[in-house]
């Protein structure tokens, strides 16, 4: 078991914040970042994935051999796809159960779950390819596609960094011109999260922790980043306080680039993101000092990301049916979150169970 | 093409005649505006013949006959009429319904989008619909409103068929914050000159009594007045039906089997809907000719 690290740590506060994201409408939303800035969590978890993959590709310093690398992120990718395939049953499961116990046919309804049950022969194929999403159950098909893609990547980058990061451009700026989108199947549509677009948050999370091995002077030159990215933090924050959004309707084309829009990550969500790191990249050392157990707690949650996300996805649905069953309260949705982060440090625990 | 506008108008005021005057004579009592369901049945092929189009009764199944009405709210449909006018496919998003692709008319369990695109199709001969079914994917309330201006500024549609309020309804969204947000939507695609017919939620028994699922129903109706925008009672319709039919076979094998139900006479009650709007925004045109 490593020691907390910022990476860790910021992992841990973006699986909290998404757990509490998960369920709409709970009195504790405005303590997440979707409430002050353009990006969420998600962008931030992606991110940090990112960073991950370059310890995974690089190791200390020196490049780990491609076939190993390639290995383990095939094996990573399968992971996730197991963790999708397994969460996402349960999900349905408690829906069906849920409409059963309390006789509400609505539940069956829920987040698109309705084809799971209404159209089951083609949505078992659709979950299997994951090309079936339901309604917060979405991240993790991304997480499949983004380890696949990220082989690409790495691959070239053995090859030429430069050609791999515009490869990965390339790719960002053809899905937003061109709409490239990866089809939902049976329910028409494409992927609440593009793959296409959100690949370019893993190669910057990656650059981020290679630029910082390559190169002495990045320390320096995040400083100096730092008031920019603290202003235009306040600028998202006043954004999002204002409630601004561009009209899809009134923007040039091609308007993903000029709008805030999620499923293509926009480029004002990727600035937005990139913004909140730089200006809270120096804050994790303070806290170490001075907050040791929310520290080690956060960190435990990232150091067992894929598990604890899991959990967290389905004690959000819990939450949900808790909500909508009983009448929701300051006091119930308390004890939705209190429960929520206790049993989260929980399964850390499990997963780390030697 | 403006030769045909004159025709067209004709064909259709005098369908709307003819449906006016049956709805009005099956139920008296109920204000002009709203369109019975109890209407008599039916031959789904009676006809209006006209030198340009072939209008057909929209379809009332038997299961579907309920008392309440199918819909509220005098509305004209002016961009789908545009679309019929200007001889092309008339584009409509049906937002928020769990439907699938690929599920042909000849699946016994074909979805409400592919029933409504055939109700409309069947209704108004001519007409061709591109029904775009897009899924509510349990947003919370205010980023399923940006997601529905980009999928409008996408699709270009000249109708939208929005079922609306479950979510927020679910996430115990206030009515309040709810109506304000739907308002704001609703504006915003008034000033594209795009269409809308609102669905409300679905009835469930379990929720009849609960004050902040119903607040949602009432504030759907509430604003869809204010904003002068046509509304399938679908709450009332289903709470009708599962009155009308308690414990029958409808719940007897599969206590859900109701939402089936309510999705197919949906498609019916939204025809409707549709129809009117068209017939109104025809007559309008017809009376500025």
């Amino acid at each position: 078991m490593r020691s907390p690290n910022a990476i860790d740590f910021w992992r841990g506060v973006a699986l909290v914040m998404i757990f509490v994201n998960h369920i709409p409408g709970l009195d504790y939303s405005f303590l997440t970042l979707r409430q002050v800035a353009i990006s969420d969590a998600a962008e931030l978890f992606v991110f940090l994935a990112g960073c991950s993959l370059a310890f995974v590709a690089n190791g200390g310093s020196e490049a780990k051999p491609l076939g190993k690398v390639v290995v383990r992120l095939l094996k990573r990718a399968f992971e996730i796809w197991q963790a999708q395939i397994v969460t996402i049953s349960i999900a349905i499961a408690m829906l069906a159960a849920g409409a059963i116990v309390f006789t509400d046919p609505l539940l069956l309804e829920w987040h698109n779950a309705g084809p799971a049950f209404s159209d089951t022969v083609r949505s078992s194929i659709g979950l299997v390819l994951l090309t079936y999403q339901i309604g917060y159950f979405n991240i993790l098909p991304l997480y499949v596609v983004l380890m696949l893609l990220a082989i690409a990547f790495i691959v070239l980058s053995r090859w030429s960094m430069a050609v791999a990061v515009a490869a990965s451009l390339a790719l960002y700026a053809a899905t937003l011109a061109f709409q490239l989108r990866l089809p939902s199947w049976p329910v028409g549509g494409a992927w609440f999260f593009n793959p296409l677009s959100w690949q370019i948050l893993i190669v910057l999370g990656y650059l981020a922790i290679y630029v910082r091995q390559a190169n002495p002077s990045w320390p320096g030159l995040l400083e100096r980043l730092w008031p920019v990215s603290v202003a235009l933090v306040m600028v998202g924050a006043v954004v999002v306080f204002l409630d601004y959004r561009p009209d899809p309707m009134l923007v040039p084309e091609p308007r993903f680039f000029f709008i805030f829009d999620k499923e293509f990550l926009s480029p004002v969500r990727i600035l937005s993101m990139a913004a909140i790191a730089i200006a809270f990249y120096p804050v994790f050392p303070v806290l170490y000092r001075r907050l040791g157990p929310v520290v080690r707690y956060c960190s435990s949650l990232g150091r067992n990301s894929l598990p604890v996300f899991c959990v967290a996805s389905l004690l959000a649905l819990s939450g949900q049916i808790v909500r909508y069953i009983g009448e929701p309260t300051f006091l119930l949705d308390t004890a939705i979150v209190t429960s929520g982060l206790i049993l989260l440090r929980v399964t850390a625990w499990v997963a780390e169970f030697q | 093409m403006g030769c045909r506008v004159p025709v067209v108008s004709v064909a259709l005021a005098a369908a709307l005649a003819v449906y006016a005057t049956r709805a009005d004579a099956a139920e008296p009592d109920i204000p002009a505006q709203v369109v019975p369901l109890a209407v008599a049945p039916k031959p789904p092929q009676a006809k209006k013949q006209s030198p340009v189009l072939r209008f057909f009764q929209p379809q009332a199944s038997i299961e579907c006959k309920v008392k309440s009405p199918a819909y509220e709210g005098r509305a004209p449909l002016r961009a789908v009429r545009r679309a019929i006018m200007q001889k092309r496919a008339v584009r409509v998003v049906a937002l928020g319904s769990s439907s699938t692709v690929g599920v042909g008319a000849s699946s016994p369990r074909a979805t409400y989008p592919i029933r409504l695109e055939n109700d409309l199709e069947g209704t108004i001969e001519g007409l061709k619909v591109e029904m775009y079914a897009r899924g509510q994917s349990g947003e919370v309330a205010e980023d399923a409103a940006e997601r529905l201006k980009i999928e409008v500024a996408e699709i270009k549609p000249d109708l939208v068929v929005w079922q609306v309020g479950t979510n927020d309804a679910v996430a115990r969204i206030d009515a309040e914050t709810f109506g304000a947000l739907l308002r704001d939507t609703l504006s915003w695609l008034a000033s594209h000159n795009i269409d809308v017919v609102l669905i409300d939620p679905q009835y469930v028994e379990r929720l009849s009594r609960d004050e902040r699922y119903t607040s949602i129903v009432n504030e759907i109706a509430t604003v869809a007045s204010e904003m002068r925008v046509l509304l399938v009672n679908r709450y009332d319709a289903m709470a009708d039906l599962a009155r009308q039919h308690p414990g029958s076979s409808y719940l007897a094998n599969d206590r859900f089997h109701l939402n089936d139900l309510g999705y197919r006479c949906m498609a019916e009650y939204a025809t409707k809907a549709i129809v009117a709007g068209l017939l109104q925004a025809d007559t309008e045109n017809g009376a500025m000719h």
